[in-house]
């Protein structure tokens, strides 16, 4: 790994076109700013692994357990109706 | 055309509603043609399947429909990205994580949607900077979530 020491508002160019500038630095963490294309994504390591993990994570689901979610989601609907109900009064209009 | 999936079997696909994701799924690189599957008529629930890879489908939904308030901003790059000139021709899908056998665990990553412009079928993965959103907000609060580690 390349390792450089810079002072604040100094900058590093990464090929022709992402520039890094250190803002500031103080007790233990450093203020970065990024110029970069568009097409160029910059993350947070950390969230961009947590990201990486999850969308991993996503495909081993199965259809049954949709199957089985979508029941959760319509006994809650249903609970939620039935205690409504129990405390809503029924009006018949005349006429 | 059609395509084979591990889930659905052999799909008829209309090539009008194949995405192309000119960023990717982060973590499938080599992906970046999928469709949406419907999981059944009135589910909340649809599979981002791969065209290139039979086994690759992400279960996704959308956040209003579980009431939760989800409010962004997408950048001018991310915009440009996409070509979105319109609000309208957006549409905004979140994966679902939803841990074998304990369907009652989902949840739903907000910090990174699928954002899709409609309009042109380019669609990407963005990460939301600086956001108070989780990557596993549970779909049930009132079950424990597990850990995925």
């Amino acid at each position: 790994m390349l390792v450089l020491t810079r002072k604040n508002g100094q900058k590093l160019m990464i090929g022709d076109n992402i520039e890094i500038v250190i803002i500031e630095s103080y007790n233990n963490s450093v203020k970065i700013g990024i110029k970069a294309p568009k097409e160029v994504s910059v993350y947070r390591e950390e969230v961009y692994n947590e990201v990486k993990k999850m969308n991993k994570n996503s495909h081993n689901a199965s259809f049954s357990d949709i199957d089985k979610l979508q029941e959760i989601l319509k006994e809650k609907k249903n609970e939620t109706d039935t205690k409504l109900k129990s405390v809503t009064t029924k009006v018949k209009l005349h006429g | 055309m059609q395509i084979t999936t591990e889930k659905f079997g052999v799909v008829e696909v209309n090539e009008d509603t194949i995405f192309t994701f000119v960023k990717p799924i982060i973590g499938f690189e080599d992906f970046t043609k999928y469709i949406l599957i419907e999981h059944d008529e009135n589910s909340p629930f649809k599979w981002l399947q791969s065209v290139d890879n039979m086994e690759l489908a992400f279960p996704v939904t959308y956040a209003s429909y579980f009431n939760i308030n989800y409010v962004f901003e997408i950048g001018d790059d991310d915009a440009a990205t996409i070509d979105l000139n319109s609000v309208e021709d957006l549409l905004i899908l979140n994966i679902a994580n939803i841990p074998v056998g304990h369907p009652e665990n989902a949840t739903i990553n907000l910090v990174s949607p699928i954002v899709i412009n409609f309009a042109n079928k380019k669609a990407m993965q963005i990460i939301l900077l600086n956001t108070e959103y989780s990557t596993r907000t549970p779909l049930f609060p009132e079950h424990n979530t597990l850990e995925i580690s």
